[in-house]
């Protein structure tokens, strides 16, 4: 289990990380989303004590970040950091040295998978590969805990559903995965829960199936004019274009939908919003969509 | 976790001897060739092939020193998420880079024995144990003092190492003979002065245990202590620095 509470990072005057608060519990694959500059990679950098937070704190598996950590976490950073003058063999060579729990058949089950040449240098991979590489060494001790900065970036299609489903796998069996992707087609698929950042905040976060059942969509058409709207939470926003109506009508859509039937109209329905919906509401800030 | 600074060391060295061994091959070449001819005459100090050899550790030292700048700079998501404490897995950087000074000092100290054996003067040699013994000391310790001021400059630039590296040969030179000019104001001699404490070309000065050969007016064994201590005390100050800098 991952618990994040209240960290907070600055560099200078810019708040990079806000008061930023997150559980992602064992087994669960979580998602973090955020436009670039939103904070996710100085949150990494914090989680792992590449930076020191100004407050806050992380816990993995219950206990303070410490060296021994290590032992059964991962990580992939943004841009595959690799020795360029070292072959992929040296490679998972300097792995087997320095991780206690490493597993050789781990690595060669891997190394098959991403179908890297072993005594290929760094240097001459492709940035797919260099990213395969990157994923290689951080799965080779099968860590408990699994911290992903896009890892699929530069990946071809084929590759990334291989890297998906390798996280999945991990999930599946009982690792505790939190990564951040700009593909959200990629979270959608492969994570359960997802965690929003904007401007150094968790905006939203959640199960992502529980936060498309909280933010559904009811679209009502009425053959006129559209109606007084009554008996409809005023809360609820309402969104008129012609004789169309679009109500947010969150975890009330049933009966949302219901009222518009009573109000006549000649067509209802209820819609649930995609993760993509979710991501653009949330990070919107007026002028950018 | 030292695995890749044995790697590099490893590379390094190999170059290095493999100069050495072209160097020594021709020199064999050249001499049964025809054109040489046995040395006879004189005699030729061990101690002064000690203190020859310190050019090999100065070589290694300002190769090697790099080493932790290279690694913020570039894997430093790879290396600090080893199981294991940052302090630990710098030192043990740094012991694979000693090491590698030595060896490379007593490899070209081989090498310098062995240039002398094909010309047939190794019978010339005299061996004063005593006198090797502080050649080797002062000159050891001048490189760790170098590799230590290289890599306490660079602990905390990450990339910039073989940039430093590069200027150190022509920095402590410089620094070392502006002590000998006199046209400068007395305060600004006083501070040239001063940093040449920091210049282990000062403290091996030109690589002779002499004291008036030396800028730092002390007798030998004072500057070899003097050269350890603070070739220790700076790499102490790099290793913490390289592990509480921020990524």
């Amino acid at each position: 289990m991952i618990a994040i509470s209240g960290l907070t990072k600055r560099y200078g005057d810019v708040l990079a990380v806000d008061d930023m608060s997150l559980d992602v519990p064992q087994g669960s694959v979580c998602g973090l989303l955020g436009r670039n500059g939103a904070g996710k990679t100085t949150a990494f950098k914090c989680l792992l004590g590449f930076a020191k937070p100004d407050a806050g704190e992380v816990r993995f598996d219950g206990a303070p970040l410490e060296p021994q950590t290590f032992a059964h976490l991962g990580y992939v950073p943004e841009r595959p950091e690799l020795y360029r003058w070292l072959t992929v063999a040296q490679h998972i060579e300097f792995a087997r040295h320095s991780q206690p729990a490493f597993d050789a058949a781990r690595a060669q089950e891997l190394v098959g998978l991403f179908r890297l040449n072993e005594r290929k240098k760094a240097s001459k991979l492709s940035k797919g590969q260099q990213t395969a590489l990157a994923l290689i060494l951080a799965l080779v001790h099968r860590p408990r805990i699994l911290i992903l900065d896009e890892p699929a970036s530069g990946l071809d299609p084929v590759m990334q559903r291989v890297v998906l489903d390798l996280l999945v796998d991990a999930a599946t069996n009982g690792s505790t995965i939190l990564i951040s992707s700009h593909q959200i087609g990629q979270i959608d698929r492969a994570a359960d829960r997802v965690a929003i950042m904007r401007d150094g905040k968790v905006v939203i976060a959640g199960v992502i199936d529980d936060l498309r059942e909280a933010s559904r969509v009811v679209e009502a058409t009425f053959a006129n004019d559209v109606p007084e709207l009554s008996g409809i939470d005023p809360a609820i926003r309402i969104e008129r274009i012609g004789t169309s109506v679009r109500a947010h009508a969150n975890s009330n859509a049933d009966a949302v939908a219901a009222r518009f039937g009573a109000l006549g109209a000649v067509g209802v329905r209820v819609m649930d919003r995609s993760l993509e919906d979710l991501f653009l509401d949330a990070v919107d800030d007026g002028g950018n969509r | 976790m030292e695995y890749v600074q044995i790697l590099r060391a490893r590379r390094i060295l190999t170059w290095y001897t493999g100069f050495l061994v072209v160097g020594l091959v021709i020199e064999a070449i050249s001499f049964y060739a025809g054109r040489g001819k046995n040395v006879q005459d004189g005699s030729l100090e061990f101690s002064m092939l000690a203190g020859g050899a310190v050019i090999a550790a100065l070589i290694i030292a300002t190769l090697t020193a790099s080493g932790l700048s290279a690694e913020a700079s570039h894997t430093t998501a790879l290396i600090w998420t080893r199981p294991a404490e940052r302090d630990v897995i710098a030192a043990r950087f740094v012991a694979v880079d000693v090491a590698a000074i030595a060896l490379g000092y007593v490899i070209m100290l081989v090498a310098m024995v062995l240039g002398i054996a094909i010309i047939g003067g190794l019978p010339l040699v005299e061996f004063d144990g005593a006198r090797t013994a502080r050649e080797v000391l002062l000159g050891l310790g001048g490189a760790m003092m170098w590799y230590a001021v290289i890599s306490v400059a660079a602990s905390r630039l990450p990339g910039r190492g073989p940039l430093l590296a590069g200027l150190s040969w022509g920095l402590f030179p410089i620094l070392a003979g502006l002590v000998f000019a006199h046209n400068f104001p007395v305060w600004l001699h006083d501070v040239i002065y001063a940093l040449n404490y920091l210049n282990p070309m000062a403290w091996m000065g030109g690589m002779t245990p002499q004291r008036d050969m030396s800028i730092i007016p002390l007798d030998v064994w004072p500057r070899i202590f003097g050269e350890w201590a603070i070739a220790i005390v700076l790499l102490v100050a790099s290793v913490r620095l390289w592990s509480t800098r921020e990524a």
